[in-house]
């Protein structure tokens, strides 16, 4: 054991294999910052080999990313660190793209990494908050699929809204 | 898994994740959202009208607060921006919604806010003698029965708020009949009717913002006599009164009441010595055995800067008012910020036509108040 280390636990490391095959070896402590694999760790005890066939390598690696940051920032808990973690989460989702978002969304999610999925949903509702109808449309390429006079409809019943 | 980037956003998420997300949203922002189209439609409309997803919105909603205030034609929310450019600038955001009321209620103009909770404004107009409850954020309104205190002189103390305990929404009301002495009665919304209730305790004929606050389930009124300090509180889910002394040693009228406040979902009271105006006291209520503890002491840099309420739990709301006098002249009221972790003051602002305010807890909700 390292003398220099200033905690007294070993760190147990854990490989996790993704659904592409990819393997990560991450420390235990950061691993279990997601819920599913904290679950799995206690249940299944010695298990130092995780496989997740529903999450492919580039979102695994990803999502642990985000975990070996939160996991050494909360080491020392105090305010200034809750600093950098908002500051880091910002630079995390400022400039993901759609595709990569709702991956990581979904991983996060089948993962368990509840702060992880407050962060990404919080992304997605910015793309949504305080923008038109058409915005939202064009933002997430939808299509309206009303029939002709039904949005007129609803636009009329709902007009305060849009004042 | 081709074909993404066609609309992957919000409905090839599982359902609870899209529920979330929308539970993010304001309410006017979800109502627009509406006309998306046909899944957007029929997934928000069932959604506005689900208790449980009306209770996970308000609870995440409760982390934006406005300032209520009344301009001469208006009636705005006032938000205080987040501060980008790191310069200790403030910077603020207003949204006219008299027009929703206007649009509900004939006399409008005539009515008074007199309190708020969970996104419902509870309106009094003075002349009529009735209350209106109001959720501007659904534009929804309920007219309310004739209180039964039917020769009350004037609503002295309206506090609104909800228990917990019978899901309900309840008006407290203070008033003086015509022989000048106060009586209670109680509004429940699930019944729709009023009933007076016993007084024990002495409280004040009026009070503005700054000396009432609610928190946690209980409306709390600042009701100092000559002799001692006191607040006077109604806990709105066992419909009882009680009277909370200041803390030790502030209990005479060596001690000014600045204001009282919620911060940290606990009870604070602002405090200033005669002797030392400039410094103010925080203290906070422990109301598992009714103690106070003084969280902090700042200096404020002018006498007639006075706290006022909490924007973030880290940043309180200071009022200066200038000027206005009894024939009706409107005092010049600006706000300046102050930061209790960083101890720095922000500069005053001016609110352009404002010339009443409320407190800052407002909160945008879902909540329905129509029958």
């Amino acid at each position: 054991m390292s003398s220099s280390s200033t905690t007294t636990t070993t760190t147990r490391l854990l490989m996790l294999k993704a659904s592409d095959g990819v393997t990560f070896e991450v420390e235990e402590a950061v691993a279990t910052k997601l819920g599913a694999i904290n679950n799995m760790v206690e249940e299944e005890g010695s298990e130092d080999l995780i496989c997740l066939p529903n999450v492919n390598g580039k979102f695994l690696g990803m999502v642990l990313e985000w975990c070996k940051k939160h996991a050494n920032n909360n080491t020392n808990s105090d305010k200034g660190n809750d600093e950098v973690n908002k500051w880091w989460d910002k630079e995390f989702v400022m400039d993901l793209d759609q595709n990569t978002l709702y991956h990581l969304l979904m991983a996060a999610d089948y993962l368990s990494g509840t702060e992880l999925v407050d962060l990404l949903t919080e992304k997605v509702a910015s793309m949504i908050r305080g923008k038109k109808v058409e915005e939202i449309r064009e933002t997430f390429k939808i299509k309206s699929d009303f029939l002709p006079g039904q949005e007129e409809e609803i636009r009329k019943k709902n007009s305060w809204a849009f004042e | 898994m081709d074909g993404i980037g066609e609309a992957i956003f919000p409905y090839h998420l599982p359902d609870e994740l899209v529920v979330k997300i929308f539970s993010l949203l304001p309410p006017e922002n979800l109502v627009q959202a509406k006309c998306v189209g046909h899944s957007w439609y029929y997934h928000i409309n069932h959604l506005i009208k689900d208790p449980s997803f009306i209770a996970q919105h308000l609870k995440n909603s409760s982390s934006t607060k406005y300032i209520v205030i009344r301009q001469e034609q208006a009636l705005s929310l006032l938000t205080m921006l987040n501060n980008d450019r790191g310069n200790g600038e403030i910077r603020y955001e207003t949204e006219d919604f008299s027009s929703r009321f206007v649009s509900r209620e004939r006399y409008a103009r005539d009515y008074y806010l007199r309190y708020h909770c969970n996104g419902i404004f509870c309106m009094h107009h003075e002349l009529l003698r009735v209350f209106t409850l109001f959720n501007p954020s659904i534009k929804e309104l309920r007219k309310l029965p004739p209180p039964s205190i039917t020769d009350c002189w004037h609503p002295g103390i309206v506090g609104f708020g909800y228990d917990q305990r019978t899901n309900d929404y309840k008006i407290i009301n203070i008033a003086l009949d015509r022989f000048l002495s106060s009586r209670a009665e109680v509004y429940r919304m699930s019944s729709d009717s009023w009933m007076e209730i016993e007084l024990p305790v002495e409280t004040p004929c009026a009070a503005e913002a700054r000396f009432t606050a609610y928190c946690q389930g209980v409306f709390y009124c600042e009701s100092s006599s000559e002799t001692t300090n006191m607040l006077v509180s109604f806990d709105m889910s066992e419909e009882v009164f009680r009277t909370i002394l200041f803390p030790q040693d502030r209990l005479t009228a060596e001690t000014s009441f600045e204001c009282v406040n919620v911060w940290n979902e606990s009870l604070t009271l602002f405090l200033s010595n005669k002797d030392r105006p400039l410094s103010i006291e925080m203290w906070v209520l422990n109301t598992l055995d009714s103690t106070w503890y003084r969280h902090l002491t700042f200096e404020r840099q002018f006498i007639n800067v006075r706290p006022f309420k909490f924007h973030t739990d880290d940043e309180l709301v200071m009022m200066s008012s200038i000027g206005g006098n009894s024939d009706g002249e409107e005092p010049l009221i600006s706000y300046a910020c102050y930061n209790i972790n960083s101890q720095r003051f922000r500069p005053l602002i001016n609110v352009e036509g404002a010339i009443e305010y409320w407190d800052f807890s407002f909160t945008k909700s879902l909540v329905p108040v129509e029958q």
